[in-house]
C-alpha cells in the first residue's frame, strides 16, 4: 500500500516534469507538440550513451536535457515556424518529427528495452518518519518540487512569466506591446524539450527505455493536459498526480483496468467540464 | 511642409477574399488628434488593425511612420517605433492583474512628459484601488481606463483607440474625453475611430469619414460641427 503509494508519487512528479513545459509550450503556440514523447525518449538515450561515453550520470542528466533542448529548437525554428497559424500543418510537422526521431532512435539504439544506471548517491533507501523509501523517489520527487518552483516564479515574479501568461490569453496583443512573441514562442518550446530530455534520462533509469514508450509518455502527458486544463500550472500538478496514482494503484490492484482508469477521469473531465479541473480555455 | 506623422497611402485591406478598406488615404500631423467616423462594420476597427498588421489582414499600399514605410513590418516593430493600441473591448489578458498589465507594457521614456504606471494611477484612481486583480475582472469603465494606461506606459508617439465610447457609461466617456485631449500636451498623437458623434468631436481635431471601406469625407471638427448635412448623410444623426 505504502510501496505503492511511494511509486505513484514518483511517477507523477516524473509526469509532472514532462507535462508542465509541454503544457505551456501547448498553450502559447497553439500547437500539441505530438513529437513530446519522441524527445522525451531522445533525451534518455542520449543521457544513455553520454553515460556510457563520460562516465557521469549527472553530466548524463545535463548533456540530455541540452540535446533535446536543441532538438526542439530546429522543429521549432526551422519547421514549426514556416507553417504557423495552419493548425492542421503544425499538428502534421510534430508528428512528422516524432515519427522520423522514432525510427533514427531505432536504428542508433536498436529495438531491445534498455535502462540507464542510476549514479552510485541514488542507490539504496532512505528512512523518512519509519518509512523506508528508495533514494531514487526522493530524488525524482525533490527534482519535480524544484523544477516546479522555478516554473512557478518564473512564471509569476518576471516580466518574461508577464509575457508568457498573457501571451497565453491573447499573443496578438502581447505583440502590440512590443514583444518579439515568435522569440518567446522558441524560448517556450525549446524549455519544454529541455524538460522533457531532463525527464527522459531520469525516467530512463527509472522505467524502460524501448520504441512505443515515446507514445506511452506523450499519451499520458496529452491525458494531464486535458485533466488539468490548457495552460493551468496548477492543472498540471493536480492531474500529474491523479494519472500517477491511478496508474500505480491500478496496475498492482486491476492490472487488466489500468488504461481504463485512467481514461475514465479524462471522459469525464470532458463531459462535464471541457477546460479541464483548471483550464479557463482559451479565446 | 513638415512630414505627418502618420501617412495611409491608398491602403487596401483584405480578410480572406472580402475587399474590406478600398484606397484609404489619410494622415496624422505630430501631436495632432484625428478621428475616423462611420457606422457599424464601415471597416474601422478593419483600418487600425490594418496598420498594426494584426489577424494577417492583407494589405497593400503604403503606411509611413515618421517617413519608414511600416506595411511589411512586424507587429512589436512597429509597435516599437511608437504606436500604442486601444483595442475595441479592450482585449485585456485575464491571467494578468492591473497591476502587471501596466508592468508589463511600461516602456521607460527619458523625458518630463513621461508617463509611469504610478502616472496612470494618478489619473485613474479607480484602478489604482483594484490593482490586484484580473485585469477582465474589472466593470466596463474600469477596463477601459486600464486598456488606456496600458497604452500610455507605452510612451508613444501615436495611439490609436478603436470605439472607446462602446460599453462605458457617460460619465467615464467624459473622462475619456479629457485624457484625449490632454495628449496634445503630452506630446502624443491620436487616430481615434468611433461611432459616438459628440464623444469624437469633442476629442479631436480633424475628422475623416469611412463609408463601406472608402474615405468619402474630410474637415475640421469646427467645420464638421456645423455641417448637419454631411452628418445626417454619412453617419445619420
Ligand atoms: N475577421 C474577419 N473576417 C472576415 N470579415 C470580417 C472580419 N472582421 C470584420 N469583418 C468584416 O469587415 C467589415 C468591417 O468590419 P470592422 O470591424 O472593421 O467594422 P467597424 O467599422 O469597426 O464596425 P463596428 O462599429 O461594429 O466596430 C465588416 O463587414 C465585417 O463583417
Ligand atoms: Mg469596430
Amino acid at each position: 500500500m505504502l510501496l505503492t503509494l511511494i511509486n505513484g508519487m514518483t511517477l507523477a512528479a516524473l509526469l509532472f516534469i514532462i507535462a508542465v513545459g509541454f503544457n505551456l509550450s501547448f498553450s502559447l503556440l497553439r500547437v500539441a507538440n505530438l513529437a513530446h514523447g519522441a524527445f522525451y525518449l531522445f533525451g534518455g538515450y542520449i543521457g544513455l550513451s553520454m553515460l556510457n561515453h563520460l562516465g557521469s550520470w549527472w553530466l548524463a542528466l545535463v548533456i540530455g536535457g541540452l540535446c533535446t533542448a536543441f532538438l526542439a529548437f530546429i522543429t521549432e525554428f526551422f519547421l514549426l515556424r514556416k507553417v504557423r497559424g495552419d493548425n492542421l500543418r503544425e499538428t502534421l510537422v510534430t508528428l512528422s518529427v516524432a515519427i522520423i526521431v522514432a525510427d533514427l532512435m531505432i536504428v542508433v539504439w536498436g529495438g531491445n528495452p534498455k535502462s540507464i544506471p542510476y549514479p552510485e548517491v541514488l542507490n539504496g533507501f532512505v528512512q523518512l518518519f519509519n518509512v523506508t523509501i528508495p533514494k531514487y523517489s526522493v530524488f525524482i520527487l525533490a527534482t519535480s518540487i524544484l523544477i516546479g518552483l522555478l516554473i512557478w516564479l518564473l512564471l509569476n515574479k518576471t516580466k518574461m512569466g508577464m509575457v508568457i501568461r498573457a501571451g497565453v490569453d491573447h499573443f496578438e496583443m502581447v505583440s502590440v506591446l512590443g514583444t518579439n512573441i515568435q522569440r518567446v514562442f522558441t524560448g517556450m518550446f525549446v524549455l519544454a524539450g529541455f524538460l522533457a530530455g531532463l525527464a527522459g534520462v531520469i525516467g530512463g533509469s527509472y522505467l524502460m527505455m524501448s520504441p512505443g514508450e515515446d507514445w506511452r509518455i506523450l499519451t499520458y502527458a496529452l491525458l494531464i493536459i486535458i485533466l488539468g486544463g490548457m495552460g493551468s500550472f496548477g492543472g498540471s500538478v493536480v492531474a500529474a498526480f491523479i494519472i500517477g496514482l491511478i496508474y500505480s494503484f491500478g496496475s498492482v490492484h486491476v492490472p487488466e483496468f489500468q488504461l481504463f482508469l485512467m481514461f475514465t477521469p479524462v471522459a469525464l473531465v470532458l463531459i462535464f467540464r471541457p477546460k479541464g479541473l483548471f483550464g479557463r480555455g482559451l479565446a | 511642409m513638415k512630414e505627418p506623422l502618420l501617412r495611409v497611402k491608398n491602403l487596401n485591406a483584405y480578410y480572406d477574399k472580402a475587399h474590406i478598406l478600398q484606397d484609404v488615404s489619410f494622415e496624422v500631423n505630430d501631436l495632432e488628434r484625428v478621428t475616423i467616423l462611420g457606422r457599424n462594420g464601415m471597416g474601422k476597427s478593419t483600418l487600425l488593425k490594418s496598420i498594426l498588421g494584426l489577424q494577417n489582414i492583407r494589405r497593400l499600399g503604403d503606411i509611413y511612420f515618421e517617413k519608414s514605410n511600416i506595411i511589411e513590418q512586424q507587429i512589436h516593430e512597429t509597435a516599437n517605433l511608437g504606436i500604442a493600441y486601444v483595442p475595441q473591448g479592450w482585449q485585456l489578458f485575464p491571467s494578468l492583474s492591473v497591476d502587471e498589465h501596466l508592468k508589463m507594457a511600461y516602456r521607460p521614456d527619458p523625458s518630463d512628459h513621461e508617463w509611469t504606471p504610478e502616472a496612470v494611477y494618478e489619473l485613474f484612481p479607480e484602478i489604482k484601488a483594484r490593482y490586484k486583480v484580473s485585469g477582465t475582472k474589472l466593470s466596463g469603465g474600469e477596463q477601459q481606463m486600464l486598456a488606456i494606461g496600458r497604452a500610455l506606459v507605452r510612451n508613444p508617439k501615436l495611439i490609436l483607440m478603436d470605439e472607446p465610447s462602446e460599453g462605458i457609461s457617460t460619465f467615464v466617456i467624459e473622462r475619456v474625453i479629457e485624457v484625449c485631449q490632454e495628449l496634445t500636451q503630452r506630446k502624443i498623437a491620436l487616430l481615434l475611430v468611433e461611432q459616438n458623434l459628440n464623444l469624437a468631436l469633442r476629442a479631436a481635431q480633424k475628422v475623416y469619414i469611412l463609408v463601406n471601406g472608402r474615405m468619402v469625407h474630410q474637415a475640421t471638427v469646427e467645420e464638421f460641427k456645423e455641417d448637419k448635412e454631411s452628418q445626417n448623410k454619412y453617419l445619420g444623426v
